[in-house]
């Protein structure tokens, strides 16, 4: 792959892909880790797509699974614990927005990663389950559970 | 309140240059990664030490720990893989005006622990911002090398408390200690507290600091192994502050330029301007009526060309009036450049398409057509 199909490939997906590992890790040395690790596995795949939404499936089911290896290290567990999401320097333009997505960063990470496949990059019940390799049900929970946990965090003027 | 309030915040995360540039670079370098350092250090499980001290007074005299604390900021160290890092790249304040701004104790305060002495070194206080200047040192001499030290604090002041946990009125934090450049063992850094409109310090107040659970690290997230130590040793110590009402150049204006386009600068501080964005009356943007898709940002720099970068938040800035604000560094000059860019349609460039640009002169509070 030349430099500048490199240079188009993650500027077409590196946000999409950074914005996962980031929803996952919580700050931004690991989401940046992520990031690299995904492109660099790409980069040296022999692996072809039909079309930019299959490529894109590809890197977010990449990206998911690195963010679970590395959640699963005794370490990343320490670093979890001991980093406030603050550290990223994050901005909110209204209380709402604030108060959404700490509820959202307080969840468990395997109902945080079905939150911002399902809401943030659109993708159907069916298109998260096989980009986190679970089955549909799962997801399905997974979303049922999250929304539950959100509307107790948040209170009933939340609307999901 | 919905899961489009999720939507926006991670609208605005992006990954830096510098990772776009690793990504780029891989194949020639490998990608550079924060290892955990793993070399053996005893755990340090010892019981609190409180060291109390006075009421302190300051005098206005310029003291070198932000000097030494923005040079660490722009510092980088190289890791025992041969790794450089800059030691901090978020640090969004402008410390070389927030030092000269700041006050030097005439009795610098002393807080010497089991395993840590530090030293409470300088104050600055503008009324939305506070920080202490603090050097210090490890008592072992610093044998594993460490490079950055956090710890948590806490405020107490009018009977309301502040820390990370219960962060009441505070809209942004910071409480780390650096290694300085060229040394081994001494560390200069900060504890910054940014409070919102209810809770600024109008008037000189009594503040109470605890701070404790220090956490050594070599990389600036404080990434910890199980081996990493946990420094338990606890200060507490009181401070009367009083705001520093010189500091503060009062704006209070809107600029609206012949297009309709407007901003409003409430104040200028040595850390930070304070505004209102744009963004936030998204209606009154002549462009955003006619593209009601388009996500217009605004790019800030003052007449020396420097650009005048976002000071993150981790909570909004409510005014009096229930409308919010944001804030900015502050300008080192009089004239300020703002354009407008609808990142969500691209220019002929293939860059966010740029649809306006306004320049206002501060000093006659007038926009230049």
């Amino acid at each position: 792959m030349s430099d500048s199909e490199m240079a188009e490939l993650y500027d077409r997906y590196g946000s999409s892909v950074y914005r996962l590992a980031f929803s996952y890790c919580k700050n931004t040395a690991d989401a940046e880790d992520i990031t690299q690790e995904t492109f660099f596995k790409r980069f040296t795949s022999n692996v072809s797509f039909t079309d930019e939404k299959s490529e894109k499936a590809w890197l977010m089911t990449v990206a998911a699974n690195k963010c679970r290896d590395m959640f699963r290290s005794l370490a990343y567990k320490y670093f979890y614990y001991s980093v406030p999401l603050e550290e990223a320097n994050l901005t909110y333009e209204t209380p709402d927005e604030s108060a959404v997505y700490h509820a959202v960063m307080e969840l468990a990470p395997k109902y945080r990663l079905v939150i911002h496949l399902y809401y943030y990059e659109g993708y159907s019940v069916a298109e998260t389950a096989k980009i986190i390799g679970k089955s549909e049900t799962a997801v399905q929970t997974r979303l049922y559970r999250a929304r539950k946990l959100l509307k107790k965090s948040l209170g009933e003027d939340v609307s999901l | 309140m919905n899961l489009n309030d999720y939507n926006k915040v991670a609208d605005r995360i992006v990954p830096s240059e510098r990772c776009r540039n690793e990504v780029l670079n891989m194949n020639k370098r490998r990608k550079k990664h924060i290892k955990l350092n793993k070399r053996g250090f005893a755990l340090i499980a010892v019981a609190a030490v409180a060291a109390c001290g006075g009421t302190a007074v300051f005098a206005a005299e310029r003291m070198g720990v932000f000097d030494k604390l923005g040079n660490n900021l722009e510092s980088s160290y190289v890791d025992s893989e041969g790794n450089e890092f800059q030691k901090d790249k978020w640090e969004h304040h402008d410390i070389e005006q927030i030092g000269a701004a700041a006050q030097t104790f005439t009795s610098p305060i002393p807080l010497e622990g089991d395993n840590i002495s530090l030293t409470v070194e300088s104050v600055y206080c503008d009324r939305n911002t506070l920080i202490l200047g603090l050097t210090g040192s490890l008592n072992n001499g610093n044998p594993d090398g460490w490079q950055y030290i956090n710890f948590d604090p806490v405020l107490k002041m009018d009977d309301r408390t502040y820390s990370h946990f219960l962060r009441n009125g505070i809209i942004d934090m910071q409480s780390k200690l650096y290694l300085d450049e060229g040394t081994e063992n001494s560390f200069s850094g900060q504890l910054r507290f940014t409070f919102g409109s209810a809770d600024r310090i109008n008037e000189p107040k009594d503040v109470e600091f605890k701070i404790n659970t220090f956490r050594p690290s070599s990389n600036y997230y404080g990434v910890v192994s199980e081996d990493t130590p946990v420094i338990e040793d606890e200060f507490c110590f009181s401070l009367n502050i009083a705001p520093d009402e010189s500091l503060i150049r009062s704006i209070d204006h809107t600029f609206t330029d012949s297009a309709g386009y407007s901003i409003t600068i409430f104040d200028i501080t040595p850390s930070a301007m304070q505004v209102q964005r744009f963004s936030i009356e998204e209606e009154h943007y002549p462009y955003q009526q006619e593209n009601p898709n388009s996500k217009v940002y605004e790019i800030w720099t003052d007449g020396n060309g420097k650009e005048l970068e976002w000071i993150g938040l981790s909570g909004p800035l409510k005014l009096e009036d229930g409308t919010y604000a944001t804030l900015l560094q502050p300008p080192t000059d009089d004239i300020i450049n703002i354009k407008f860019y609808d990142a969500n349609t691209q220019g002929d460039d293939g860059e966010p398409l740029f649809i306006n640009e306004m320049t206002i002169d501060l000093e006659n509070l007038a926009v230049i057509e």
